[in-house]
């Protein structure tokens, strides 16, 4: 099982594609993000977003928010930058 | 015989206008590639932004929020069934049949959901949209220039906000955005779309279960509730953004078609010219030769 992760801003496609693994920083705190998690909807508060695919370890900075909604394996996070 | 100095004259002038349109069609051009590339660089988040919409709808667990049909139902107390339409127009012309597509596919509309114009309200965006519905005795509840607010993002926040407010009192039951789709830069579409209330999936069996868990919990409608109205004020500005884009492909088109067509003009008279200016030296060397033999 993995995650389809896409990540989007205002200006383009920051990234797609599968990860094992991904940590958000939301409102009420970090999230860490498994399969088969359970739908979720929280706003962004600003930090690191982390996916880890295979043993490597990606970072994108969130700087103004944005949201996530996680369903069924889908993680969309839409950022405000 | 046509006159010499006359058909100069038009060519002259014919000549000018074919320098204005040819100027015009190179800003087009060059404001089409800039509005072409921030309409490319805000699709990625549009259609983000509409698939996580779709994916909320599909689960039941959200249809409390106003924004859904269901509830709206339940409180038929309103006044009537008001339809609001949102219009994205230019504020300016010359750019072909762009407004007159829009405005024909308005009536069509009403024609085909079989809407009353008299329980219409319009939101109007653009000078061209706003002259043309006031001249057709439409009540306009909203209705901006491009030009006097100072962007397009503003813009789409004021006109988001005034739509969901108008829908959550009740004084609106549907909402339509027309807008004119960028399809390529030869080819743009009218195109009417329903913004309120959400669509939800009517059959129970595509339902997914489980419904989503919103942190944090307490904040749950408030969250909702932005993500709802972002959600319209993504998709107007959108909107605009592929109308701007449409607007100068569509400008720079007519523009073409009104050079060449003014090359083709000058080539016409050029040769009715020459014919008349020839017409004109026969008639002189008959003249000479006529005084010449009348001598003899």
């Amino acid at each position: 099982m993995i995650l389809n992760l896409r990540v989007v801003n205002k200006k383009r496609l920051v990234f797609e594609g599968e990860a094992d693994f991904c940590e958000i920083p939301t409102e009420a705190g970090i999230e860490g993000i498994m399969p088969k998690h359970v739908n979720f909807i929280a706003n962004l508060a600003s930090g690191k977003i982390k996916y880890k695919t295979g043993e490597k370890v990606n970072e994108i900075d969130v700087v103004e928010g944005g949201f996530v909604e996680v369903g069924s394996d889908n993680v969309n996070i839409l950022l405000n930058s | 015989m046509p006159n010499l100095k006359s058909i100069k004259r038009k060519i002259s002038s014919i000549k000018n206008t074919r320098q204005i349109t040819k100027a015009m069609k190179m800003v087009a051009g060059s404001k089409l590639k800039r509005n072409q590339s921030a309409m490319n660089e805000f699709r990625t988040y549009a259609s983000t932004y509409d698939s996580v919409i779709k994916n909320i709808s599909d689960n039941t667990v959200l249809y409390s929020h106003p924004f859904y049909g269901k509830i709206l139902k339940k409180r038929e107390g309103g006044n009537g069934s008001n339809t609001g339409i949102i219009i994205i127009s230019t504020d300016r012309g010359l750019c072909g049949s762009f407004n007159m597509n829009l405005f024909k596919l308005f009536f069509e509309e009403l024609k085909v959901r079989e809407i009353n114009s008299s329980q219409v309200k319009l939101y109007i965006l653009g000078k061209k949209g706003s002259d043309f519905f006031k001249k057709h005795n439409y009540e306009v509840v909203f209705n901006k220039s491009f030009s006097e607010s100072e962007s397009a993002i503003n813009l789409s926040v004021l006109l988001s906000d005034s739509i969901s407010n108008d829908f959550k009192e009740n004084k609106i039951e549907n909402i339509y955005i027309m807008s004119n789709q960028y399809i390529s830069t030869l080819h743009q579409k009218a195109y009417a779309e329903k913004v309120l209330p959400f669509e939800t999936q009517a059959a129970g069996k595509n339902k997914k279960s489980g419904g989503y868990l919103i942190e944090p919990v307490d904040y749950e409608e408030e969250i909702i509730d932005k993500i709802f109205k972002d959600y319209i004020q993504t998709k107007i500005y959108f909107k605009i953004l592929e109308s701007f884009a449409g607007e100068q492909a569509s400008r720079m088109n007519a523009m073409d078609n009104a050079t060449r067509n003014a090359g083709k003009l000058i080539n016409k008279l050029t040769v009715s010219y020459n014919k008349a200016r020839q017409a004109a030296v026969t008639l002189e060397i008959l003249d000479i030769i006529n005084g010449v033999n009348a001598i003899k």
